[in-house]
């Protein structure tokens, strides 16, 4: 279950705070506190939906945290391992992504990260934002709209 | 995501924009899953000793106002007045506890000589 989550995980928590190591960070806590969880208590009644929201509250206090210190596109980590065009391709991507993300409400980027980069459905989102099914697919639909246009500019 | 909500390409960019390398996914596992029970208590301990040593500080400042303060009065039982005094006209009568009474008036001039006073003995109750 870790292993399947932990990408979705980081994904999001990239999204959430645009910066790779402090996503690993974000993510890193989330997960240990799932398997602290899970070793002390037993699983939660959703493991997902309590990773998520970890992480969710962290990358919150993370973004904010960092907003204070440098703009939000300003640091992407390179990708170890891979090559240099790949690397830059991807770095440009992230960025671009990043920065159209931006002009989005933050709730609205928040859903539409639970959603693309985490993967989650969509009660296991409206369970984590605390609204509802219907209200979390009219802001998804509206955020995705908004985003495209965003990247098409 | 098994629901009726389909991913569209901004979803699919958005995944592929954001997702992981392999190796630092790797890592965040093998971090996740070494984590100890004792990993997140070791983060507070701190703020629990804080707190804990902000309230032995509370505690004592109490103690030690009520050590200080003088001890409350003790209570003192009202007793009945030894004496009690009432009037009458221009006669005024002090009653002792044990019946005994005592009558106090104007002076009435230097009796005359030869007479007599008649001094009353107190009275019975």
């Amino acid at each position: 279950m870790i292993a399947e989550v932990a990408p979705r995980l980081l994904a999001y928590a990239t999204g959430r705070t645009g910066c790779r190591s402090t996503a690993e960070d974000v993510a890193q806590d989330a997960l240990s506190a799932l398997v602290v969880r899970w070793r002390r208590l037993g699983p939660p009644e959703s493991p997902e939906a309590f990773v998520f929201a970890i992480a969710r509250r962290r990358a919150a206090r993370a973004a904010a945290r960092r907003a204070l210190l440098m703009p939000l596109d300003a640091v992407v980590a390179i990708r170890s391992g891979a090559s240099a065009i790949d690397t830059y391709e991807r770095r440009t991507e992230l960025r671009e992504v990043i920065r159209a993300m931006a002009h989005l409400r933050k709730s609205d980027r928040d859903l539409l990260l639970l959603r693309a980069a985490g993967e989650l459905p969509l009660d296991q989102i409206a369970k984590i934002t605390r609204t509802s099914v219907a209200a979390v697919k009219m802001r998804l639909h509206r955020a995705r709209a908004r985003l495209s246009q965003l990247m098409q500019e | 995501m098994h629901d009726d909500d389909p991913s569209t390409d901004v979803d699919r960019r958005l995944r592929a924009a954001l997702r992981p390398p392999e190796d630092r996914v790797r890592a965040l596992i093998a971090g996740a899953l070494s984590a100890g029970p004792d990993s997140r208590p070791q983060r507070r301990r701190p703020r629990v000793v804080a707190v804990a040593a902000a309230a032995a500080l509370i505690a004592l400042a109490v103690a030690l106002r009520w050590g200080t303060a003088p001890p409350p009065a003790p209570h003192r039982r009202r007793t009945p007045a030894d004496l009690e005094i009432s009037g009458t006209s221009s006669l005024i009568v002090v009653t002792r506890a044990d019946g005994s009474r005592f009558v106090f008036g104007p002076s009435t001039g230097s009796p005359v000589r030869g007479e007599y006073v008649i001094a009353f003995p107190p009275s019975e109750r």
